[in-house]
């Protein structure tokens, strides 16, 4: 068969995979700390495949058999800029300043990171994520136990005046290293070096909110379908070629 | 593909959440003592369709992989106790926190409730109640032929009798505040419960260490802004509407998807 087809399958998929990641950036667009995803692709661009055209000395030789038609090496990359700011009046609501400045989140399973700084307080006074996990501060914990709890954009945990911990803040210089686990947590690869802890800089009774605008994921969403619909009609056109081939060469006019 | 439908869906279902939430404290734009409420949201799992760090050939790994979302899910909803405008009603049983901290009620039942309602009435006994009837804890009872009540900055009730030219004490209203206000459990009627995420309640006496003072003859009104919620309400709406995109889109492309075979 055609290898045109097989191109135009793969960029299909590739469409179908892409509606997949920006479906749940819109559904989290009123997500604080979420942070959009992009789906990256490695395509093989005309010039490397007509020097490999070229290097076949054999002109009945096609000399691109061993590659993989169309998109190939996908990979699904995090997008960390910062998102905005919204300001909640809430005491226990906290939004960070650093783009790379990341919360601790105690879990289950380890140590986990997050921008989200919506936190509550469970039963035993902690402070916690909005998931009931407790945040880290510098010594453990942070426990709140009297009301009037207060943070201070230094991080310093405040309960009527006095001080009752830090958050710790930890700052990534390379944020590639981390992956979405859901609740609006990341977490670090097997065997990674912890991250260094910095100075906390946090602005107090805000959030910050989802990293992508309404107008932007629904081009996304726009260009998905336009780019599928085009692939869609490659296959088409591919198909009414081979069909023509297969009913009119050859047959004699009578 | 099927996934990229349920995810768009669950954008729209944290959406209708958001909407009834604001749309509630719209209504209660002139209910006073009402704390405004606020949904919160989180990603949900994410499911590795190409695992991080797998090999793309003998030498070479992915960085990243392919980590697909599923959607959104509603965390909590919880109520935001930013102080409300003190709103000037001349009612002598018409009383305002300014700063942190409840009134304490009887319920009928017999548990506890809290709230910053103060639009307080007489029952028949002249007991001091909430306009619901609720008694206030610690019961203040207020003769009959009273002329005059005073309600002080620290909750102290007195009241001139005929005959009498001093004010005499009636009871003292007490105070009470929470860990985390966010942790209440609201129950409607202006009342909030004491729940685990709360944390226990510790009773002082209004405008003393942090518990707010009160205000004779004021009223906290609702602390909705009618501009901040139709503007959540426009992000929700939109967000919304969005999802829906995704979810033609979704469809659509599965429709051509099907066409190619003709």
């Amino acid at each position: 068969m055609d290898r045109g087809t097989y191109s135009a399958a793969s960029g299909g998929l590739v469409q179908l995979r892409k509606l997949e990641i920006v479906n749940n950036n819109l559904a989290n667009i009123n997500t604080p700390g979420f942070k959009r995803q992009i789906l990256l692709t490695e395509k093989q661009s005309f010039e490397s495949t007509f020097a490999k055209e070229l290097e076949s000395t054999d002109p009945f030789a096609r000399g691109d058999h061993d590659r993989t038609p169309g998109s190939t090496n996908l990979q699904s990359v995090v997008d960390f800029s910062p998102g905005p700011i919204k300001n909640t009046g809430n005491a226990l609501d906290v939004a960070l300043h650093q783009p790379n400045d990341f919360f601790v989140v105690q879990t289950p399973e380890g140590p986990q990171y997050t921008r989200a700084g919506n936190f509550s307080i469970n039963a035993k006074g902690e402070l916690t994520s909005m998931d009931g996990m407790p945040v880290l501060g510098d010594g453990g914990g942070i426990t709140i136990s009297g009301p009037g709890a207060l943070i201070n954009p230094d991080g310093s945990v405040n309960v009527d005046g006095t001080p009752v911990g830090k958050l710790r803040v930890v700052r990534f210089e390379d944020t590639s290293s981390l992956m979405p686990v859901g609740n609006s947590r990341f977490k670090t690869g097997e065997g990674a070096a912890a991250p260094p802890n910095v100075e906390a800089e946090v602005i107090p009774q805000s959030l910050e909110m989802a990293n992508l605008s309404v107008v932007s994921t629904v081009v996304d969403l726009m260009s998905t379908n336009r780019a599928f619909d085009l692939y869609t009609r490659m296959a088409t056109s591919i198909d009414q070629v081979n069909q023509s081939a297969i009913s009119q060469v050859g047959r004699r006019n009578s | 593909m099927i996934r990229a439908l349920y995810t768009a869906a669950t954008g729209m279902n944290a959406q209708e959440l958001n909407i009834d939430v604001i749309s509630n404290n719209l209504a209660n734009v002139n209910t006073s003592g009402y704390k405004k409420s606020r949904a919160d949201f989180q990603d949900l799992m994410y499911q590795a369709v190409v695992e991080p760090g797998a090999p793309t050939s003998s030498s070479s790994t992915t960085s990243s992989g392919i980590q697909v979302g599923l959607g959104v899910k509603a965390a909590a909803v919880q109520k935001v106790f930013i102080q409300g405008d003190l709103q000037s009603t001349s009612n002598q049983l018409d009383v305002a926190i300014e700063g942190d901290g409840f009134f304490q009620v009887q319920l009928p039942d017999g548990t506890t409730a809290y709230s910053r309602a103060g639009a307080f009435q007489m029952d028949n006994a002249g007991r001091l109640t909430t306009s619901e009837g609720f008694v206030i804890d610690p019961g203040v009872t207020i003769p009959n032929d009273a002329l005059a009540i005073s309600i002080g900055q620290d909750g102290t009730i007195s009241a001139r009798q005929p005959g009498s030219s001093t004010l005499s004490q009636l009871g003292q209203l007490t105070a009470v505040r929470f860990p985390n206000n966010a942790g209440l459990r609201a129950t409607g009627r202006n009342l909030y419960q004491e729940t685990e995420s709360s944390g226990t309640p510790t009773q002082g006496i209004f405008g003393e260490n942090g518990y707010g003072r009160l205000s004779q003859g004021f009223l906290e009104s609702s602390n909705v802004s009618v501009v901040g919620e139709v503007v959540n309400m426009i992000t929700a709406q939109r967000a919304y509407e969005a999802s829906s995109k995704g979810i033609q889109t979704a469809d659509d492309m599965l429709s051509q998807a099907i066409n190619l075979k003709r």
